[in-house]
């Protein structure tokens, strides 16, 4: 039997607690499974299964919900992760300054040149929001970190900023799948035939 | 002529006494155990090492191998656009092989008792002899003087297919290849057949076809040695032997018309 | 004791690999292993975090020549070999490996027990977790140990069949005819 996916990419989202990673993911997957029991350890994951140039993938996305009590192990969520989504909220400042934080963290934990992914969250609150879009902007473009607004009212953005992502990710993929589907080369041979090998000693 | 041959041994010689590791395919295959003391640096190490009866049993590390292969082919197929192209391109790594072992593999058998006797002297006053010019000199000499008749070409196409079967086979992958066939259908064809390819052990069955290397070996020594022909692998599991491989040979027409010509 | 399901975790904590060898066997959905691995991956290394930092550090460099003993796993006799003959690929004949060896994982999780399973973990150096689930509970260090030994066999099919195949992508799904062919044969000897 084997496996369903060809690729399966690690995806982590982080972020203060409160800003709604959780509630983006939701919108963002089809196929969400939440389980209590596991958010309890400090990650809850959600899945999406997407298809690229006629390959299965899987975005395993790691949230990292209950951060803070399991900041020991955080380096085991960041090992080997392909991208990772920053999450602030417009509507909070101290999200948007803990950002630095975060990107020390992937510094830190995170394999060198891993794609990033700065999303300010809640932006249909217009009239509570403190983060202006531009500031943001010009934050995510001095770091050369692809950056976009989102709320729940509006996931489209998100949908493909994850597809861009996992896109870029299999691009930067060693080996491209150019072999795949080859003719059949037995038909047009004939294997038929007599053996020599016994019959050795026809020489002088 | 025999200075010729012989010559180049001096300066390989003093490479290798600095540098001892890596696989020195003048030797053949050797294994280095961690607890092993280091063969003897001899003084003439060209095409001598595996006549000698200590080097002729030891093996190259196959994990070794298999991943310097996986490499070949990985890189291959980053550089090619198809199929066809990434089997080509291992053809083409393969046949310059071919070239090279149908020349060691004739030379060595030309050799004769004698002169495995004298690289067993030559390893022997390996450590005091190196170095001299003249002593070296008269070691040329007395290898040349072993060597009585050259192994002649092969003409026919049995014996350069013989050949292949059996002696490149055993040099190359340690067994005789498992079955030599002529094709019922057609006169030009004819087939060698393994049952466990040593190389592709580990990769099994793919679209890719790995054994093309394989096949660019075959063809670099028909070719050179003047039967021009055409090799392809195939998949054909029987039985047991669920990656038997068969490699179909197909000469160009004129080999079969210089055979009937002369026999 | 019935190996149910082979799993393999990379070091990421993504599933590359799933098996089940019983039919009979509770399928969970693909996603829900993945889940499963990525909670694995989760725990180990808060076991890891658990253990009494003493332990780690005696484990690791103090009185070394003692705690070896302590954590050598002793060699379970010929597992899934059927005969001398075998096909042992880079590996030299009757078996892959014939001694106790060390574990490398001195502070992960090794083995979860309910009244109707077991599962078993083993850890390479790299990270890479090897999981077997039985079908039986099993408390005793004797199973623990013949687990370990089973996993490390299937490491060295990994070894041997997943590594050297020039096709297989890093840490991406493993999809290689001849390594399922080699484990099931594994597992059907056992």
């Amino acid at each position: 039997m084997n496996s369903e996916y060809d690729y399966l990419f690690k995806l982590l989202l982080i972020g203060d607690s409160g800003v709604g990673k959780s509630c983006l993911l939701l919108r963002f997957s089809d196929d969400t499974y939440t389980n209590d029991y596991i958010s309890t350890i400090g990650v809850d994951f959600k899945i999406k299964t997407v298809e690229l140039d006629g390959k299965t993938v899987k975005l395993q996305i790691w949230d990292t919900a209950g951060q803070e009590r399991f900041r020991t192990i955080t380096s085991s969520y960041y090992r080997g992760a392909h991208g990772i989504i920053i999450v602030y909220d417009v509507t909070d400042q101290d999200s948007f300054n803990d950002v630095k934080m975060w990107l020390q963290e992937i510094d830190r934990y995170a394999t060198a040149g891993v794609l990033k992914l700065l999303v300010g969250n809640k932006s249909d609150l217009q009239d509570k929001r403190v983060v202006e879009y531009d500031v943001a902007k010009e934050f995510a473009e001095s770091l050369q970190i692809p950056f976009l607004e989102t709320s729940a009212l509006d996931s489209s953005n998100v949908e493909e900023a994850f597809l861009t992502m996992a896109r870029q990710i299999k691009e930067s993929m060693a080996q491209q799948h150019k072999d795949t589907g080859k003719k059949d080369d037995k038909a047009g041979v004939n294997l038929k035939g007599q053996s020599l090998s016994n019959t050795s000693s026809g020489c002088c | 002529m025999t200075q010729k041959i012989i010559s180049p041994s001096t300066s390989v010689t003093q490479a290798a006494s600095t540098a001892s590791t890596g696989y020195d395919y003048t030797i053949g295959p050797q294994q280095t155990l961690p607890n092993e003391q280091p063969p003897p640096v001899l003084a003439s190490r060209l095409y001598n090492e595996s006549l000698h009866a200590k080097a002729r049993k030891a093996q190259v590390s196959l994990s070794a191998f298999a991943f310097l292969f996986q490499e070949m082919i990985s890189q291959t197929r980053k550089s090619s656009k198809s199929v066809a192209e990434i089997e080509s391109k291992l053809r083409g790594l393969g046949y310059p092989i071919g070239i090279r072992l149908l020349e060691l593999l004739n030379f060595r058998s030309s050799l004769t008792p004698g002169s495995r006797a004298f690289f067993n002297k030559a390893s022997s006053m390996s450590g005091s002899a190196q170095g001299s010019n003249g002593v070296s000199t008269q070691q040329e000499d007395s290898l040349a003087s072993t060597i009585t008749t050259m192994k002649r070409r092969d003409l026919r196409v049995l014996d350069i297919l013989q050949f292949i079967h059996g002696t490149v086979w055993q040099y190359l992958f340690d067994h005789v290849s498992d079955d030599l066939v002529k094709s019922s259908e057609r006169e030009n064809e004819y087939m060698i057949i393994d049952n466990l390819p040593l190389l592709t052990q580990f990769i099994g069955n793919n679209n890719v076809q790995c054994d093309s290397f394989v096949c660019g070996i075959i063809e670099g020594i028909l070719d050179s040695a003047c039967f021009p022909c055409s090799v392809t692998a195939h998949c054909m599991p029987e039985d047991k032997f669920d990656r038997r491989v068969v490699y179909l040979i197909k000469f160009d027409k004129d080999v079969l018309e210089r055979e009937a010509l002369r026999f | 004791m019935a190996i149910q399901t082979v799993l393999i975790i990379n070091k990421s904590g993504g599933l590359v690999y799933q098996r089940d060898f019983l039919a009979s066997s509770t399928k969970l959905s693909s996603n829900d292993y993945l889940i499963l691995a990525g909670t694995l991956q989760g725990v180990t290394a808060i076991a890891s975090q658990v253990t009494p930092k003493a332990l780690q550090i005696s484990g690791s460099n103090l009185s070394k020549a003692a705690n070896e003993t302590e954590y050598s796993i002793p060699y379970a006799g010929p597992l899934g070999v059927k005969d001398q003959k075998e096909d042992m690929g880079s590996f030299l004949p009757p078996d892959y490996f014939t001694d106790s060896f060390a574990s490398w994982s001195k502070s992960g999780l090794k083995h979860v027990t309910t009244d109707q399973f077991s599962l078993f973990l083993y850890q390479s150096m790299t990270g890479m977790k090897f999981v077997a689930i039985s079908t039986q509970s099993s408390t005793s260090n004797m199973a623990v140990s013949f687990a370990e030994n089973f996993l490390r066999k299937a490491y060295c099919l990994y070894a041997d069949f997943v590594m050297k195949n020039p096709f297989y992508e890093p840490e991406m799904p493993i999809r290689c005819e001849l390594f399922d062919k080699k484990l099931t044969e594994f597992v059907q000897h056992l």
